[in-house]
């Protein structure tokens, strides 16, 4: 099977997957959905701009474009090898030139849509309030930017999620590395979040270092933009022109092994269960009881499946901390709203995990004399717990702030309003 | 014919060949040295207790989890070498069956198919009629029961003309019509030249259907039985099987 034969049944699948959804709920998937976030963006960035400034304003796009081009690249293992197909395409007699170009067109198409939901927020950006010649100019240079960080994102996803696969793919390379890391190293599903974390970064830094040139276009900022986009999409093209054989070679072993950990392997193996202050949280606010035995269940599948959180989390602290010891204000506080804003929008994407397999099983939970409230505490003590991870990291920032408490309650704010969405989201439904 | 030839054709004759298969989950050991050959024709079943490895070394021979030790050859071709052309050879049913929920049950029989480079085969069709499944070919997976959904399974692991035709437990929760269905299906491809390997706990289809049993405990094949042997155990009584099998598996370890 060839890659556009495969690309053809893939698309069939998706398209049967968007038209079982029905309506309204269908505009919550795919480019309706990114129209939709792109035009609630625009609004909220215009509200701003008109209450704080067109700078405000466009420092809040560039930190939305930033964490949004990262989630195209950071979302790589879940388009390439968590996917409901992933174990039947493995099993399959499918070539890696077959699976990588499927990689491929699915980042592509999650570029396309960050790019459209980013070029609509950035409207009210590039015309800020007055609709003419130089603001059309203005946001032509926001879709540019947009349009070049996206495309290398999505082209840095399937090479990145390919190598990341064969090294948990490869036990031996694997285990050299862990030794390598000593005590720091991690389970071999690590690299799936750390490469494309790593990949998400750079792209997401790439967007948010162009956008000043999409606002001022000047020379200066235009020859950065141009060397920083330029100089990603050129390297992009570098590792498909050198990497992409040996690495499309590697997928059909990298998916049949990351399949086979999930579907076979991971069920016979040990899981880490909570442990140290995350066990001493989970006994003071789910108890002992059947909250409590929920809550470390998740804990465990959670840690197996999405380390993710702990590394951005970890990255935010370190960010926050030294923004916090060495830069001053406005600079720590944009900061600090920028890198709690991002946390709190994955800590909200979050809720839904917990309610899903493969940390949830609905159908089991539905069978069982489990009262809901139980439920409810379990999960609702699970999103506590990582909302303390952002206090952590942002904790300096406001005791330093000019302002504490202005900036306390801006961030509180940012943060309760994704515990409601992360609760709500891992509410079990008909339980 | 040369020494290399012989060996060839030999291969080719016994259409698999698994030898001292191993695999480990982390330090558990779900397969120990398991070696097996299986000529074309033959109908051969796996018995054993619940955590003996039937479904690991069903796994391992189609290729969806690696081997820690052992080699495992599919019509002559090496499936560690070329797991690609392997594969193209074997078909799995695992439990529960692995399917693209939303497509039509023709839709996903002639996917697998093409994927094993046989798109538009016309035996395919035929397939869906011997297992029943023509009157459901046009709707989605996801609505169908428990056992049209095993059917479904067998149909894609014998779609694209698999030598090999690997079932795990396919032919539990079948209604009589379907499992006489299945059964002929089977007893067919193992005439037209496929072997088949499958695991079942249903001793009288095993009786029944099967040429070979293999008795496997532990990660280990304890016993390898004939149809002869079989045969002249049958003639001893309708539960001849049965009391081979708890005479072989320590009464702890059986369900």
């Amino acid at each position: 099977m060839d890659a556009a034969q495969l690309a053809r049944w893939a698309e069939l699948d998706r398209r049967r997957r968007a038209l079982a959804v029905a309506w309204p709920g269908r505009l919550a998937t795919g480019f309706p959905l990114a129209a939709l976030a792109g035009l609630a963006a625009a609004a909220a960035l215009a509200w701003l701009g008109h209450r704080d400034g067109a700078a405000e304003a466009h420092t809040w796009w560039s930190v939305i474009a930033g964490c949004a081009t990262a989630g195209v690249v950071m979302r790589a293992p879940f388009r390439m090898y968590w996917r409901h197909d992933a174990t039947l395409l493995a099993r399959l007699p499918i070539g890696g030139d077959a699976l990588y170009g499927l990689a491929a067109r699915r980042s592509l198409r999650a570029g396309a849509q960050v790019a459209l939901a980013l070029g609509l927020a950035a409207l009210p950006v590039a015309f800020a309030g007055h609709v003419d010649a130089t603001g059309a100019l203005a946001w032509l240079r926001f879709v540019a930017i947009v349009a070049g960080s996206c495309a290398a994102a999505a082209l840095l996803t399937p090479p990145l999620g390919a190598l990341a696969g064969a090294l948990v793919a490869d036990e031996k390379l694997s285990r050299g590395l862990a030794s390598m890391a000593g005590e720091a190293s991690g389970p071999p599903l690590i690299w799936l979040s750390f490469l494309p974390a790593m990949g998400g970064l750079g792209a997401g830094g790439v967007m948010y270092l162009s956008a000043p040139w999409a606002a001022e276009g000047t020379s200066t900022a235009g020859l950065t933009a141009a060397a920083l986009v330029g100089g990603a999409l050129a390297l992009t093209a570098v590792v498909w022109l050198l990497g992409r054989r040996r690495l499309a070679a590697m997928l059909p072993f990298a998916t049949r092994e990351v399949a086979a950990l999930d579907a076979v392997k991971l069920a016979t193996l040990q899981l880490d269960t909570a442990r140290g202050l995350e066990a001493l949280f989970g006994r003071a606010l789910a108890g002992g009881g059947v909250a409590g035995a929920i809550y470390k269940k998740d804990v465990a599948l959670a840690r197996r499946r999405h380390p993710m959180f702990f590394l951005l989390a970890g990255l935010g602290l370190l960010v926050l901390w030294i923004t916090a010891a060495f830069a001053g204000a406005p600079t720590r506080e944009r900061w600090s709203l920028g890198v709690v804003t991002a946390l709190a929008l994955y800590l909200a994407v979050f809720g839904r995990r917990l309610a899903r397999p493969d940390i949830e099983q609905p159908r089991l939970m539905i069978t069982l004399p489990i009262a809901s409230g139980s439920v409810t505490r379990a999960k609702w003590t699970f999103v506590l717990w990582r909302a303390i991870f952002i206090v952590a990291a942002v904790a300096p920032c406001v005791v330093r702030a000019p302002g504490p408490g202005g900036l306390a309650l801006q961030l509180g704010a940012i943060l309760a309003a994704s515990l409601l969405v992360s609760g709500a989201a891992s509410r079990i439904s008909r339980l | 014919m040369t020494a290399a030839a012989a060996a060839a054709t030999a291969s080719v004759a016994s259409l698999l060949e698994v030898q001292d298969l191993s695999v480990r989950y982390g330090k558990r050991v779900a397969l120990s040295g398991l070696s097996l050959s299986i000529g074309a024709g033959e109908v051969v079943g796996l018995l054993g207790p619940n955590g003996a490895g039937k479904s690991t070394a069903l796994l391992a021979i189609a290729g969806a989890v690696a081997p820690s030790g052992g080699k495992v050859r599919v019509a002559g071709v090496d499936a560690h070498a070329e797991p690609l052309r392997a594969r193209a050879r074997v078909g799995l049913c695992d439990q529960p069956p692995t399917m693209y929920e939303f497509f039509t049950v023709a839709e996903h029989v002639e996917f697998v198919a093409e994927a094993r480079g046989a798109p538009r085969d016309p035996r395919t069709t035929t397939l869906l009629g011997e297992l029943g499944l023509d009157v459901v070919a046009q709707r989605p997976i996801r609505e169908l029961s428990f056992g049209y959904r095993q059917r479904v399974g067998l149909a894609a692991a014998l779609a694209g003309g698999t030598n090999v035709v690997l079932l795990d437990e396919t032919l539990n929760g079948l209604d009589p019509h379907a499992a006489r269905a299945a059964r002929e299906t089977l007893t067919r491809a193992a005439a037209g030249g496929a072997a088949i390997l499958m695991s079942t706990h249903l001793l009288a289809v095993a009786e029944r259907l099967c040429t070979r049993l293999l008795f496997v405990d532990q990660g280990k094949l304890i016993r390898d039985v004939g149809r002869d042997e079989l045969d002249r155990l049958l003639t001893h009584g309708v539960d001849a099987v049965e009391e081979l099998y708890l005479s072989l598996v320590a009464p702890e370890k059986a369900e």
